[in-house]
């Protein structure tokens, strides 16, 4: 017998209306995808699809130049 | 001719008029490279993900236009050198994405700070009689203080040493 183990299912391809949420104005949900350092969680965490991590990863670039994510939060400050 | 966004940072410190001077003055910038303006959206006051120029807090504007992309350089060029805008993102947008139904401008910036003619007479009555009373409560304290430390001393001794002799 096969071992049925879970395979994650990428949320974008479940909710299409979630594509249109990858924006680098959507901060907040952007922030879904961001460790409590700053830095991006990779798609084989999260279960994204490589079509929409290489996106989200963009758009979290576009959202630190302009301040509305961090590049970097140093744990020793909080 | 493209749809555009450009979203940039303006410094904390402008009031709600000189912050619509600025906003125009972005926008007459634009007019005079030959673009159109489709939408301004003033977001507010937010706190910055990392300070920018060691301000921590900066007000957000998104000004969506129609341009031809060559000029876009230009107008990247004004931003940089306004001293009053510490940071600027212009992207390429579609144009099912542009805002609409937003209200004024004015409204906008003022909806920021409501009944801000209003409450800041007030204000400053308030902080005035805050300040001749913390004047007053001073000189009091400053007058009395000796006698009630001097009292106060001599019940905490006396407190100590009822203590002291109930335990006994």
């Amino acid at each position: 017998m096969a071992l049925s183990h879970q395979t994650k299912i990428c949320p974008f391809k479940e909710n299409k209306d979630l594509i249109a949420m990858i924006n680098y104005k959507e901060h907040k949900f952007l922030r879904k995808f961001l460790t409590e350092q700053g830095k991006i969680i990779p798609g084989y965490v999260t279960g994204v699809s490589a079509k929409y991590q290489r996106l989200i990863a963009k758009e979290i670039k576009k959202a630190r130049n302009i301040a509305l994510l961090p590049y970097h939060v140093d744990p020793r400050t909080n | 001719m493209l749809y555009y966004e450009s979203m940039y940072i303006v410094h904390p410190a402008l009031e709600a008029g000189r912050l619509k001077d600025l906003i125009m003055s972005i926008e007459k910038s634009l007019h005079s490279l030959g673009g159109e303006t489709c939408a301004i959206n003033v977001w507010g006051k937010k706190k910055l993900a990392y300070p920018i120029n060691k301000e921590k807090y900066g007000m957000y504007v998104l000004f969506q236009f129609k341009n031809n992309g060559v000029k876009n350089k230009e107008f990247n060029l004004g931003l940089e050198h306004n001293s009053n805008v510490l940071a600027y993102l212009t992207t390429k947008i579609e144009d099912n994405t542009i805002l609409s139904d937003l209200p004024s401008l004015d409204s906008q910036l003022g909806l920021l700070n409501p009944n801000a003619s209003e409450s800041k007479p007030n204000k400053e009555v308030v902080e005035e009689k805050t300040s001749e009373a913390k004047e007053n409560s001073e000189e009091k304290v400053s007058s009395e203080a000796p006698e009630v430390a001097a009292e106060e001393k001599n019940q905490k001794e006396a407190e100590k040493v009822s203590d002291t002799k109930e335990e006994k």
